[in-house]
């Protein structure tokens, strides 16, 4: 019956002011002025939240922010569409990444058809257990929202609460807004109560994640357990929040602080800076005083603007890229210089370098070495969150730069992850097996192994993963086999053998950021910048990883990514040592037909300047 | 726009080949005198210079018209590394054939008697014109004058001066006087057979 109800009913909550006219904040009057957000706190059920009422509750950001701007049309923006299958995926990106130390595994997955990356039910995950992994960093909404199947899950969410749009995780300017505490607030699963306790107004205490299935917010005071009492899940705003009209401000803003954006969105290259941010300079465009919003604007359907060649978001998405920015767009008005984008002379560097480069290739990312630098990344090792693991090698490992070609065909600059974890192969193709059947499955199999104590890869032995493989292939219609670095591995003849597969392959995204410098540019100093076998542009190595000793310190070339002729791009860097000496040869060779010419047409102006005055 | 241009062009060279081949079998001229005063040495080196210019040509046309006009696509990898390789040595001979073969190659006999009439001289002394001569000694000064820009516009591609505007102005102005050139010089030597012949 109820799940009758929740299937014909998603939402049975009070929904906001439905989206026949648009509210209050759906349009803009034009004012460049910020509006003052004085505004009445509502709870989940549309009911004002009132000092001194007992129990106090939780507001709601849909409710709350929902009675002037319509949730539904904001809900499909790019931070919230991933789960919807009719959203164009548009270019692949920075995916979640699922590790699991007790199983060796490390995965891409994400919701939108990005190839190479997984969907997370292949791997056992709802969309509750995934939000319930991934909430510390979701912007809510979506996923984060949506119904499960499951009655046990379902029962979880009445109890937790639905991970809701968090607009304050972005719009709040306010000093105070604290997505570290959201953070900690979704790991005890107290969904309900997150945005408001990172949002610097009130106190989040109890965890929702130890009341039982049949806990009611509404009435906490069914808990009589004195153990559970202290967990109850509660709110406190703090004292001076409310006003007279029980109206609490809240700083917002249109243009989101590069801080919040921050809080997601960070990365940092480990293996040069470790994690020191004083170490890094920041992306050349905030250095020069814009904001991330800058360039990734939006509408209120908050489709944000990602700023990659051929978005085909509309006309201010195609001048909000690097080429539409700096160079402008080709449909007449001149747009170049926007936001006081300098317009590139680029001189010297043959214009075919703009047909098989993208501009990130010389100018985004690390100065290419010779082996890919470890990078971490806000969402796939949890940055902010309290208590992160701060190991540089911690897991998940992902490289960068790697230089690949994007579905556009130019080069350009990547972050990469090997993919591992543990599958079946059935006809020709490696199936994921969840994590958790893969842990009832191999049981005490891998232990004995050396587990990193920072959080890295554990070692496997090859005989210990023979034993796993042969446990898991009692459990599993079909071959057993265990992907890591790039291979796949499964026992022949008692031995563990690694082939390559495509489900073994790297999953890649393009990097768009830190952009250095144009001083900092490749190309500045010579060609040699990239063509040269001594620099790691196209003969740099890309470091592989993982549990199995096959795997551990092995790397692949530069070249293999990028698509690229290894012998013909070796012997064209090695021609770039006689250019110099072609060009002096060149000019000498002109410069002496040049004074021929010279010689013969002073003769022959001779001729011409006697025969004219009569001395033939 | 280069590659209709490029085909017509040779095309065109082709037809008007044709039709200088019908419409002049019978002319004859002179036999061919020795090209200069100069030893054997010298001569030998001509020979060579001119045999280099040809063979690079025949390098730097296949390799820089075959991609543009029959695959349609930028001269790129292995063919790339070919023209690059012929080229300053097309462009070094060329120099030495300008050196050695200028002399020879000077417009001094009464090669159009009604200039001579404006211009108010006298003719020459009479001296027999060999066959297409005028012609091919106008095809060698267009092939000098046409290396220049030919050769240059790369040169100065190469260094750090222009920027992206000027670099696509300086491949247009390879591609059409490389095309200009191949014409004159397919032509010249169209001639020089004929005179031979």
């Amino acid at each position: 019956m109820l799940l009758a109800f929740a299937v014909v009913c998603p939402a049975a909550e009070k929904e906001a002011a439905p989206a026949a006219e648009p509210l209050l904040g759906d349009e803009a009057d034009g004012s460049l002025a910020q509006p003052v957000h004085r505004i009445p706190l509502l709870t989940d059920e549309g009911d004002a939240v009132v000092p001194g009422e007992e129990p106090m509750l939780a507001f709601s950001m849909k409710q709350t922010c929902g009675a002037c701007h319509t949730y539904s049309a904001i809900s499909g923006g790019w931070h919230f569409n991933a789960g919807d299958p009719n959203v164009d995926p548009g270019r692949p990106g920075q995916p979640w990444i699922y590790v699991d130390w007790a199983t060796a595994t490390q995965v891409p997955l994400s919701y939108r058809d990005w190839p190479g990356a997984f969907k997370p039910e292949q791997f056992g995950l709802s969309t509750w257990a995934f939000a319930k992994r991934f909430g510390l960093h979701l912007p809510g909404g979506g996923v984060a929202e949506a119904e499960p199947d499951d009655m046990g899950e379902m029962g979880r969410q009445i109890v937790s609460g639905k991970i809701e749009i968090n607009c304050l995780g972005c719009h709040h300017r306010g000093p105070a807004q604290d997505q570290a505490e959201y953070a900690a607030q979704i790991l005890k699963e107290n969904f309900r109560w997150a945005s408001a306790a990172a949002s610097g107004v009130a106190a989040v205490s109890g965890s929702a994640a130890k009341m039982p299935p049949t806990f009611d917010p509404l009435m906490p005071d069914v808990i009589t357990d004195p153990k559970l009492i202290p967990q109850v899940p509660k709110i406190a705003y703090h004292a001076g929040v409310f006003d007279e009209k029980n109206q609490v401000f809240f700083d917002i803003v249109r243009r989101v602080p590069n801080d919040r954006c921050y809080y997601c969105h960070s990365s940092i290259n480990v293996t040069a800076h470790g994690n020191e941010k004083w170490e890094v300079d920041e992306d050349i465009h905030l250095t020069a005083g814009m904001t991330c919003v800058d360039c990734h604007r939006n509408g209120l359907g908050h489709n944000i603007i990602r700023g990659c060649e051929g978005e085909g978001a509309g006309h201010l998405a195609a001048v909000s890229s690097c080429e539409g920015c700096h160079l402008g767009g080709h449909d007449g008005i001149p747009t170049a210089g926007r936001l006081g984008a300098p317009v590139p002379e680029h001189v010297g560097i043959p214009t075919v370098h703009f047909e098989k480069l993208a501009c990130t290739a010389c100018h985004s990312g690390p100065w290419p070495g010779d082996v890919t630098a470890r990078v971490k990344n806000s969402q796939t090792h949890l940055l902010g969150v309290r208590g992160v693991n701060k190991a540089a090698d911690a897991l998940p490992h992902v490289e960068h730069p790697v230089l690949a070609k994007q579905a556009d065909g130019k080069l350009a600059p990547h972050k990469l992850v090997w993919p591992a974890f543990w599958g079946v192969m059935k006809d020709g193709d490696v199936e994921p097996v969840g994590i958790e059947v893969v842990k009832t499955a191999v049981g005490d199999s891998l232990k004995g192994s050396a587990y990193s104590p920072v959080g890295s890869w554990p070692q496997f032995a090859d005989a210990n993963v023979i034993e796993a493989l042969g446990k898991l292939g009692e459990k599993v219609d079909g071959e057993a086999v265990y992907v890591c670095g790039g291979k796949v591995f499964s026992v022949a003849d008692g031995k563990l053998v690694g082939k390559d597969h495509k489900a073994a392959q790297a999953y890649l995204w393009p990097i768009g950021h830190n952009v250095r410098p144009a001083a900092q540019s490749l190309g500045i100093r010579y060609c040699t910048d990239c063509h040269s076998t001594k620099e790691g542009f196209f003969f740099g190595k890309v470091a592989i990883s993982g549990p199995i000793e096959a795997v551990r310190g092995t790397t692949a070339d530069m070249a293999t990514f990028a698509g690229v002729d290894p012998t013909l791009t070796k012997l064209f860097a090695m021609s770039f040592v006689f250019r110099p000496m072609m060009k002096i040869v060149a000019t000498a060779a002109c410069g002496v037909i040049a004074l021929v010419l010279l010689l013969f047409a002073l003769k022959a102006l001779g001729v011409v300047v006697a025969a004219i005055v009569g001395k033939d | 726009m280069f590659r209709t241009v490029s085909i017509a062009g040779f095309v065109a060279l082709a037809v008007a080949m044709v039709v200088h081949a019908v419409s002049c079998k019978a002319a004859k001229g002179a036999r061919r005198a020795s090209t200069c005063g100069a030893g054997p040495l010298i001569a030998a080196l001509g020979k060579l210079a001119g045999f280099v210019v040809l063979a690079s040509f025949a390098v730097l046309v296949l390799t820089g018209f075959w991609p543009r006009v029959v695959l349609k696509e930028a001269i790129c990898g292995y063919g790339l590394m070919l023209h690059a390789t012929a080229a300053p040595v097309f462009i070094a001979a060329l120099a030495a054939l300008a050196v050695l073969g200028a002399d020879s190659n000077r417009l001094n006999k009464s090669y159009l008697p009604w200039l001579n009439k404006l211009l108010g001289r006298k003719g020459g002394d009479g001296e027999a014109l060999e066959r297409f001569e005028l012609s091919r000694k106008v095809c060698f000064w267009l092939i000098l004058m046409l290396a220049l820009p030919l050769a240059m516009s790369i040169v100065l591609s190469m260094l750090p001066l222009f920027g992206t505007h000027m670099q696509e102005v300086m491949a247009e102005v390879h591609r059409y006087s490389a095309l200009a050139i191949s014409l004159v010089l397919i032509f010249g030597m169209y001639l020089y057979v004929r005179a031979r012949a």
